[in-house]
């Protein structure tokens, strides 16, 4: 199955050619100046980026919109979920990204998403892979804390975690 | 955003998408000709019909879609004109697409059950070649014939039927060449676009622009070449390709002129199959019967006039239909004020409207049900640009005066202001225009004022210090010396206490409270708190910095204590530093005053520097300090500043510590040279004696090194071998030669003694060891002091010689 978010663009990988740009960036805002040196998502507008979210999700769509908080309009999004070596994408269209729940914002190239060697599957399949994995992780999970008590030690779930959702 | 539903009860043309009815079919629908009767809709039916003042478009005609071979329909001239005699071949570019690409299916939630015969064909087989597929060239052909044979720019077209007030020349009312004002060049811009959107495909996409041929090169010969005829024939092509952003920013702020004459900016834009997106009632009849004077049914001005002409059905919805989220193209905002002409009277007396019409083609999925790759898409794919729709300023009729007054006018002005969908949701100007210039801005401005200081000396110091420094160099023409004045204003600002923040609740216009962290009070996302292990055995506090170190801790701890210290002495250097700009701002009479002030910051950093209770600890405190990277750094910031008498101090510790700092490798000893100096300056009051003194350790029986492992001689015969030391060492050489003279006589026995045994040992050393391995001294001054210092003993001569070439490169 053929599909373009895996296409191989022309310019030889280098990335979605709009995604390019050139060592001296254009000001995205005409009338003020960011201080020299500074990357600003603004400069991002327009290109089709990658977001983390805090909750572990995975979208990939055009950064159309932000604002102070670091909120984002995407449009074209999918959320793309990986299970392995292979990832099904579900349509999201525009989204509204909060900015709280952003971990990470970076370019997308489908070329190399290709190279990578991960394979496009359909959605449902992932679903149920993904809900089977959540399953085997749960269960071990499950099972080492048995064990734990068995031994007369109580352990909490990671405080560390507190800072992601899920 | 739920996928897009799979209509299941759709029948025919109609897949229901989130994005609104779309239809990918290239069959007409079943029910084509059946008389529009408003109880007939179903869920299914999308669009109203259309009444024929939309000029008696076929709706096929608009859409072109291929025909298949086997349906023998007719088409109409346009549409042969548009894909030549090919069109309906068998054997055609277009067959089927199972045929070409057996085996490929698309996805599923994509599609209706339905379409899966009905995809438009495709044929890339002979692209996909195994073999030269991976090649960078192929993959661009691929690439290329996959993009042009599934997409296509939207191309109204209206047959070119005289009385089609689309392509009546009467439009030229705006002047033969479509301007307001006819004395104007060509050149100009064109108010309603290039293509006045108005206008048959073959009279638009032909303009008076340079059509060069397509720079892609397709492998298999006939069918490609066609194509680029096609290409040829229909689009205006533009040879050069920029950045899609640009493109929106020119085409947003300046370039409204450049994008009015290129109404399709990159490379070829092959014609291609357009999906049939929007299906409205294509009932050709209705429209015949109900010519609707616009004009009776003015709605809101500046909108669409649809809603009144077209009646909505309950359940139905309006067309344009938008997905959510989407809001119609904006139209210019001087007519939805009502001051510019909403419609425009032909000279036939027929009303037309100046709005941009979209006819609608959304085209989020490809003929194919592929979704939408926009940014995928090369730049040279880009569709028609929609050049930024607007029209000329109020009273258009009235002579306008070229170009430039026009830019300068409030109308060009404000336009970065506002959106300019342009009327199209086109491709392109999806991708443009969501964000304007000012609320870039916006962004941008509190964004800087959160990070806004007073005193950016103390806090940015980095970015403020390289900024300045980069100024002076671009302000004098490249001198590199920064005057004290630059630093002193910042360094009397860092005096004065910080000012209240003025508290801004929140900004108008936005939800929520402004997050007021600055530089001192950033926003935590993370609370680390440093894991002292020395903090548990916390010292009693009359020992001031003296760890209590627990023996199993000693490792750490002690280590710990060598970089606090050397961070304090960093402070103490600082601190002289904004110190000395400080002075340098104050009037000379005050100046002294400082000057005790000063004398007590080097005392205090000397001390710091050499701690300890005996010399035996200060020395080794003052190794280790040396052993890490940033005590060097330190040794060399400090040096310049210490008091002569101290810098010979440290010298005769370097003496001592000379074992120690020959394990130093090289390469971090990087920048000594500049240590060196003032050792040098210092020693040049230094009498014999005191020299005599300093290198005491290196030759005395004692053996006062730090490290015993070494004698005298072997610590010279590795000193030989490092650059440091070398350097170091014939210091003192060249100070002795230069007071030789002078003062040799008056030294004791004892001490020329040691002196002789001293130079022995260097000459000794350099004269064992071969060329290759003895370090460089840099300075011919040196070397000649060297030299003629040896020579001043009972050294072989030609041994002289030789260690004078040993020791240059």
């Amino acid at each position: 199955m053929f599909s373009m978010w895996n296409g191989a663009p022309p310019g030889g990988g280098r990335g979605d050619p709009r995604n390019q740009r050139g060592p001296s960036q254009p000001n995205p805002a005409n009338n003020i100046n960011l201080p020299s040196g500074t990357a600003h998502l603004l400069y991002e507008l327009d290109k089709r980026l990658l977001f983390w979210l805090r909750d572990g999700r995975t979208f990939i769509g055009i950064l159309k919109s932000l604002d102070q908080f670091g909120n984002v309009v995407v449009a074209e999004t999918i959320e793309r979920i990986y299970v392995d070596k292979e990832y099904g994408d579900i349509e999201r269209g525009i989204c509204i990204l909060r900015g709280e729940n952003l971990v990470l914002v970076g370019e997308w190239d489908g070329f190399r998403e290709q190279q990578s060697g991960t394979r496009s599957r359909d959605i449902q399949y992932i679903l149920t892979r993904q809900a089977e994995e959540e399953e085997k992780r749960l269960k071990v999970k499950e099972g080492f804390q048995k064990a734990m008590r068995e031994r007369g030690l109580n352990i909490r779930d990671d405080p560390e975690d507190d800072l992601f959702i899920k | 955003m739920n996928q897009p539903e799979r209509d299941s009860a759709a029948r025919g043309p109609f897949a229901t998408t989130q994005f609104g009815q779309m239809s990918l079919h290239d069959q007409p629908p079943s029910n084509a000709h059946r008389l529009f009767t408003p109880g007939e809709l179903t869920a299914t039916d999308g669009w109203p019909n259309i009444p024929l003042d939309l000029n008696k478009i076929n709706p096929r005609e608009i859409f072109d879609v291929p025909r298949r071979a086997s349906q023998g329909q007719s088409r109409s001239d346009s549409s042969a004109a548009f894909f030549g005699d090919r069109g309906n071949a068998p054997g055609g570019i277009f067959h089927d697409r199972e045929e070409s690409w057996p085996g490929v299916k698309t996805p599923e939630f994509f599609l209706d059950k339905e379409e899966e015969e009905e995809r438009l064909p495709m044929d890339l087989s002979r692209l996909i070649d195994e073999d030269s597929f991976n090649s960078m060239q192929s993959r661009q052909d691929f690439f290329d014939e996959f993009t042009k044979q599934t997409y296509q720019p939207y191309q109204p077209r209206a047959i070119d039927s005289a009385d089609s007030p689309w392509t009546s020349s009467s439009l030229s009312v705006l002047g033969k060449d479509k301007t307001w004002d006819s004395s104007s060049e060509t050149s100009s811009y064109t108010p309603l676009g290039q293509d006045l959107t108005l206008r048959s495909t073959s009279e638009t996409q032909v303009p008076h622009q340079q059509v060069p041929s397509s720079p892609s090169t397709a492998p298999a010969g006939r069918k490609a070449m066609t194509l680029e005829d096609l290409e040829r024939m229909l689009i205006p092509q533009q040879p050069n390709q920029e950045e899609g952003v640009n493109n929106s920013e020119e085409r947003q702020s300046g370039g409204i002129l450049q994008g009015m004459q290129n109404p399709r900016v990159g490379g070829p834009f092959p014609p291609l199959v357009m999906p049939t997106p929007i299906r409205h009632e294509p009932d050709t009849d209705l429209r015949t019967r109900h010519p609707v004077d616009p004009a009776a049914r003015a709605g809101p001005p500046g909108q669409p006039n649809f809603t009144s002409l077209y009646p909505l059905n309950p359940g139905q919805q309006p067309f344009p239909v938008f997905p959510p989220g989407m809001r119609p193209p904006q139209m210019h905002p001087q007519s939805q004020q009502g001051m510019l002409p909403n419609l425009m009277r032909l000279p036939n007396g027929q009303l037309i409207s100046l709005q941009p019409q979209h006819h609608q083609q959304q085209d989020f999925r490809r003929p194919n049900g592929m979704p939408m790759q926009r940014g995928q898409f090369p730049q040279q794919f880009r569709p028609q640009q929609r050049p930024g729709f607007f029209l000329p300023p109020h009273g258009m009729m009235q002579h306008h005066q070229g170009p430039s007054r026009f830019m300068q006018s409030r109308e060009f002005v404000n336009r970065q202001y506002v959106p300019d969908f342009g009327g199209q949701f086109d491709d392109e100007d999806e991708c443009t225009g969501w964000m304007t210039e000012r609320e870039k801005d916006w962004v941008i401005k509190i964004q800087q004022q959160q990070i806004k200081t007073e005193n950016p000396y103390m806090d940015d110091y980095y970015f403020y210090v390289t900024n300045l420094k980069k100024m002076a160099k671009e302000g004098r023409g490249g001198a590199s010396e920064l005057s004290e004045l630059d630093f002193i204003v910042p360094a009397r600002m860092a005096a004065e206490p910080k000012e209240e923040r003025s508290t801004m609740n929140h900004f108008e216009g936005s939800l929520g409270k402004v997050c007021i962290s600055s530089v001192f009070n950033p926003r935590k996302t993370v609370d680390v708190e440093a894991f002292n292990i020395a903090k548990n055995r916390a010292p009693p506090s009359n020992q001031k910095r003296k760890w209590f170190v627990d023996p199993l801790q000693k490792e750490k701890g002690f280590s710990k204590s060598l970089l606090l210290s050397i961070e304090e002495l960093y402070k103490l250097i600082l601190e002289l530093q904004d110190f000395n700009r400080e002075v340098a701002a104050l009037p000379e009479q005050q100046r002294e005053q400082s000057v005790e002030r000063r004398r007590n910051i080097i005392n205090l950093m000397f001390d710091k520097l050499i701690q300890g209770t005996t010399p035996d600890v200060r020395v080794r405190n003052f190794c280790d300090t040396m052993k890490i990277r940033k005590g060097r750094e330190l040794l060399r910031r400090v040096l310049p500043v210490l008091f002569k008498e101290q810098v010979l101090i440290l010298t005769g510790y370097c003496v001592r510590a000379l074992p120690i700092l020959l394990d130093i490798p090289a390469e971090r000893m990087e920048g000594f040279e500049r240590c060196l100096i003032p050792v040098a300056d210092s020693m040049k009051s230094c009498t014999f004696r005191k020299l005599v003194e300093m290198i005491a350790p290196i030759v005395e029986a004692k053996l006062n090194l730090l490290n015993t492992a070494y004698t005298g001689q072997s610590l010279l015969t590795h000193a030989v071998k490092n650059e440091f030391a070398l350097s170091f060492l014939s210091l003192f050489v060249k100070r002795a030669e230069e007071c030789y003279d002078t003062e040799y006589e008056a030294l004791s026995e004892d001490d020329k003694e040691k002196w002789t045994l001293f130079v022995t040992y260097i000459f000794m050393s350099l004269a064992k060891t071969s060329a290759d391995d003895v370090a460089t001294v840099e300075d011919v001054g040196i070397r000649d002091a060297m030299c003629s210092h040896f020579s001043r003993f009972p050294f072989p001569a030609d041994s002289v010689s030789s260690c004078k070439e040993k020791l240059s490169k």
